[in-house]
């Protein structure tokens, strides 16, 4: 049985790395709070269905290999979630610099309360397929 | 895939960190030779040193690092300060004193701390998240 077939654990999955995702991206505007001119970027919200379609389109692409001595190609490794860059931000500091820490850090939270939740999720889901299961493990 | 996410996150912030720490340091001298006065008539006084950041794509990871970019100096107007038995003091008694006001520096201390707290927070973060990753194995 493979467990991804199961709605609810390719939801937690793909929220998973999403999170993770997220986490990167709020990191690089953080430390980047006192580069000149940087703008900072979020990720657009977490769509299931988006991220399976652009998973898919990838995995289409690539090299075609025509003989068994062809080489596959590397291609370098995109995300499948959309990054968006902020143009509308709170306040420019006189440097050119939209990073406004306090936001950055509200968001820093959320992503990791919503990583608490999604773990927490995951690991009931397994306790009900444990129950399915029953005692004669 | 999460997980090479978040432990590219440690080391970005790792970079911010260390970036903020060269500020620091540059700071530090500035402090340090608030007072340093030329030794003879004619000389220059210590001249104030500024850090400025640039965001650098790692090609290997594919992430935006900070780094410092260069340590200028801070072309402004030296102070005058009236000391007239200072071996370096001009005709009129004046000798050129740095270009450094504590008050800025000290504020650019405490920009630099924060800045430096919040990239330890995401740190901090981020291993909660791979910690409770983790877990979900026990």
């Amino acid at each position: 049985m493979d467990l991804n077939k199961l709605s609810l654990f390719g939801v937690l999955k793909g929220q998973l790395g999403w999170l993770g995702r997220r986490q990167e991206v709020l990191a690089q505007n953080i430390a980047n709070s006192d580069t000149p001119n940087y703008k900072p970027s979020d990720l657009k919200a977490f769509n299931f269905q988006e991220m399976v379609k652009t998973q898919q389109m990838q995995q289409g692409r690539g090299l075609k290999t025509t003989s068994p001595m062809h080489f596959a190609g590397t291609r370098s490794q995109t995300s499948p979630f959309a990054e968006a860059q902020n143009t509308a931000p709170f306040e420019t500091s006189p440097n050119g610099n939209a990073v406004v820490l306090e936001e950055q850090m509200a968001k820093l939270g959320e992503t990791q309360i919503q990583h608490r939740l999604t773990t927490e999720l995951y690991r009931k889901h397994i306790n009900l397929i444990k129950t399915a299961i029953g005692k004669g493990r | 895939m999460a997980m090479d996410d978040l432990l590219r996150t440690l080391r970005i912030s790792a970079s911010g960190m260390k970036a903020q720490g060269t500020r620091l340091r540059v700071i530090s001298e500035n402090v340090a030779n608030a007072n340093s006065l030329p030794t003879q008539p004619g000389g220059l006084p210590y001249r104030r040193k500024v850090v400025t950041f640039q965001n650098q794509l790692d090609q290997a990871t594919g992430v935006n690092m900070v780094r410092v970019d260069r340590v200028k100096t801070d072309l402004s107007d030296f102070q005058q300060r009236y000391d007239p038995s200072h071996p370096a003091s001009d005709a009129n008694g004046y000798v050129l004193a740095p270009n450094v006001s504590t008050l800025v520096e000290m504020s650019d201390m405490r920009e630099a701390q924060r800045s430096y707290e919040a990239n330890l927070n995401v740190i901090k973060a981020s291993k909660s998240m791979l910690q409770e990753t983790i877990g979900l194995m026990r």
